[in-house]
């Protein structure tokens, strides 16, 4: 295990509970996070990973209230943080946690900065939105933070627009901005796809430096399984807008219990292992959102599905040690799924 | 052999950077983004471009294609000057050369509809038969469901949009493709997917390809050949198995040691080698060797010489003045 552990016992610090959120569109109501459920502890680093489209990013937008207006909206479930539940926040509460206290990095870093401002300036604005501080402290704690995410010659950088840094530097800049305010939870949907491997360590050893320093809890959405082999305490893993397993990290990767998590490790590439001509992948598409049936959602793709697959959406089930799963094949020893 | 489909030569990107003050605008320096990268590409060959984010493996990519101007150096393709080539020429080169932009969200024009963007260059090609049907099937081939035609690209994940770039290059069936981090938004069952079809195209379509990315185990199962970009330099160029295992510049085994193992146990005991000092700077880049500042083995000859990217040990080009074999992984 790694070190700074979640202290096991004590409450959560976020309590996720049956939420759900949907996206009205013209082809009808696309239901992205449809009864997802999770527990975040202090200090412990939750990996989220899943198929694209899954609804990783709408999970973590909903709690934040950050859906798009008149389109997207939580429909139901709650969201309990310190003792609140954040669904039912007022606008004006919720703009008070939202960066100081819940911090996300967008999967769309060119959106969310800003391209009139210089990348410092955007930086030590926000700090000042939320802390009384000189303006030219918030800027040399901007050139601190660029620093920090590995930026070379911040000074001179902090005074470039964003269209004048590279992708991986604009995806470093809004790290700099999320991390800014040392927040509680910090909530990193894919905050290293557009970083080589050297920075992404280095950017991986800072957010975790934070956890360690501060005992900051992270929700770390990635597809890249090196990553979360690296960073992750426990691993939820998405599909068709549910929480199918999860697992500690070891455990997940030792033994994988849903037919997908099988079939999503088989298709990584790996350096230390032989190369085939062709990657294994999972056959078929993914399941359209818009009135999805009762039946299991990964039925049409799996190679392990009997009738009541189609039937009926499996419950979840408890595996031991934290770990659920929700397959109708897991514990009924007669039903195989290993390929 | 005949000749390579492109060949660049010292081709070099200044960007220049402004001191802003009320009324004046003073140049205090420039991005030295791409400073001397030569580079053949064969027909039918798919070249890696790997390198630290900064490094100019974007800027690279603009300048092939002519998105942006070069400060100097020449781009050919297919015997053509592309540097030099009029509105006429360049109107047929981009035909012929796609590319795959590194960010899905901004590339994708928000107001046009799937069936827009995706057809977009089979319009301007006024190649319009079966118009819903061929977009429908570029759709199928990389993965989206063909009912998705009326949507705009906001209703899409990220990587659902990355795809979308993919079929909208596919759909005018260019000769080079250029792909700028294609498959680092994607999930991994979904990466494999469209690694997959980016080789069946390969075959079936006589595909050119330059892979951008960071990921050095997509770009192994995908590249014949690999180069290794270091500030605006390419440092090391050879052929996938000889990057992978017999790799001999000291940049290229510290890139090789800090790539993720999928496996928590292997993961967390591996060792790296660690690349020492402050990342480098395009403002200012070091004197000699590039790399020196930062190299385990600089001696005193790399703050002085710069190594020219030459044939040295291990069976391809490197630019170090002390290479040696070593297979880190
Ligand atoms: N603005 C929107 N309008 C309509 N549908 C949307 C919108 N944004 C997302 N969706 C849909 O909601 C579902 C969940 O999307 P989400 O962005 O949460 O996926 P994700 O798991 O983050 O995927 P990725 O790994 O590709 O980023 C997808 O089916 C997507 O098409
Ligand atoms: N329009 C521009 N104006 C000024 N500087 C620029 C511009 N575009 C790129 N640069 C600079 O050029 C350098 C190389 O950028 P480039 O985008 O080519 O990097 P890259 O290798 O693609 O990195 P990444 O992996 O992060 O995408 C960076 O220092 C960047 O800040
Ligand atoms: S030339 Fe010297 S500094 Fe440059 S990579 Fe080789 S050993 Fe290191
Ligand atoms: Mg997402
Ligand atoms: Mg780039």
């Amino acid at each position: 295990m790694s070190a700074a552990q979640s202290d096991g016992g004590g409450a959560p610090l976020l309590r996720v509970d049956d939420l759900r959120a949907t996206y009205d569109t013209e082809g009808g109501v696309v239901r992205a996070v449809d009864g997802v459920s999770f527990e975040l502890r202090h200090g412990e680093v939750l990996a989220i990973v899943g198929e694209s489209g899954s609804g990783k990013t709408a999970t973590s937008l909903a709690l934040l209230d950050l859906l798009p207006k008149h389109i997207g909206k939580v429909v139901g479930g709650s969201a309990e943080f310190d003792g609140i539940d954040l669904t039912k926040l007022s606008a004006a509460d919720m703009r008070a946690v939202r960066g100081a206290r819940i911090a996300m990095i967008f999967q769309d870093a060119l959106t969310a900065l800003n391209p009139v401002h210089k990348v410092g300036k955007q930086i030590s604005e926000m700090i000042r939105a939320h802390q009384r501080v000189p303006r030219s402290q918030a800027w040399e704690r901007a050139v601190d933070l660029l620093e920090m995410v590995g930026i070379p010659n911040p000074r001179e950088r902090a005074s470039n627009y964003v269209h004048e840094f590279s992708g991986g530097m604009r995806q470093r800049a809004m790290i700099a901005m999320a991390i800014a305010l040392e927040p509680e939870i910090l909530i990193a949907d894919e905050p290293t796809t557009a970083l080589d491997v050297t920075v992404q360590a280095q950017v991986l050893d800072v957010l975790l430096g934070l956890r360690e320093r501060l005992g900051m809890s992270i929700i770390l959405i990635t597809h890249d399984l090196g990553v979360v082999a690296r960073a992750a305490d426990r691993v939820m893993v998405m599909y068709g807008g549910r929480k199918i397993e999860e697992q500690t990290t070891e455990g997940l990767f030792a033994n994988p219990q849903h037919p997908y998590t099988k079939g999503l490790l088989r298709s990584m590439p790996r350096l230390d292992s032989v190369i085939g001509d062709r990657l294994t992948q999972i056959p078929g598409a993914p399941p359209s959102l818009v009135n999805p049936s009762e039946a299991c959602r990964f039925a049409p793709r799996c190679d392990f599905a009997r009738p009541i697959c189609d039937e009926q959406y499996p419950a979840q089930v408890s595996i031991g040690s934290g770990s659920q799963v929700a397959c109708h094949a897991a514990g009924d020893p007669t039903w195989e799924t290993n390929t | 052999m005949s000749e390579p489909l492109l060949i660049v030569r010292d081709l070099v990107k200044h960007f220049p950077q402004y001191e802003q003050r009320i009324l004046t605008k003073r140049q205090t320096g420039s991005v030295r983004a791409v400073d001397g990268v030569n580079l053949d590409v064969m027909a039918g060959e798919t070249v890696g471009l790997v390198g630290e984010s900064g490094c100019g493996k974007s800027t690279t990519a603009r300048l092939i294609l002519r998105l942006i101007e070069a400060t100097s150096g020449s781009v050919i393709f297919d015997g053509v000057d592309v540097l030099n080539a009029d509105d006429e020429a360049l109107r047929r080169l981009r035909r012929q050369m796609q590319i795959v932009f590194q960010d899905p969200y901004a590339s994708l024009n928000p107001r046009l509809s799937v069936r827009e963007i995706v057809g977009e260059g089979l319009r301007i090609w006024g190649e319009t038969a079966d118009f819903d049907k061929r977009v429908g099937d570029l759709l199928d081939r990389v993965g989206l469901n063909r009912r998705f035609l009326d949507r705009y690209p906001h209703e899409f994940s990220g990587g659902q949009r990355q795809r979308l770039g993919i079929a909208r290059a596919l759909a005018v069936r260019p000769k080079l493709l250029v792909l700028d981090e294609p498959v680092s938004a994607l999930d991994v069952s979904v990466q494999a997917q469209v690694l997959n079809l980016l080789v069946d195209l390969r075959d079936e379509f006589d595909l050119t390809m330059i892979f951008i990315a960071h990921d050095l185990s997509v770009v192994r199962q995908i590249c014949d050949r690999v180069a290794v970009m270091y500030l605006g330099r390419i440092v090391e160029l050879g052929d996938r198995d000889g990057i992978y295992t017999r790799s001999t510049h000291p940049y290229t085994q510290a890139l090789m040691s800090a790539v993720p193992v999928p496996d928590p146990v292997h993961e967390r005991e591996r060792e790296r080698i660690p690349l020492e000092g402050d990342p480098p700077s395009p403002l200012n880049p070091p004197s000699g060797c590039r790399f020196h500042p930062r190299c385990f083995k600089a001696e005193t000859i790399c703050r002085t010489e710069d190594p020219p990217l030459i044939e040295r040990v291990g069976g391809h080009e490197c630019a170090c003045h002390f290479p040696e074999v070593s297979n880190v992984t």
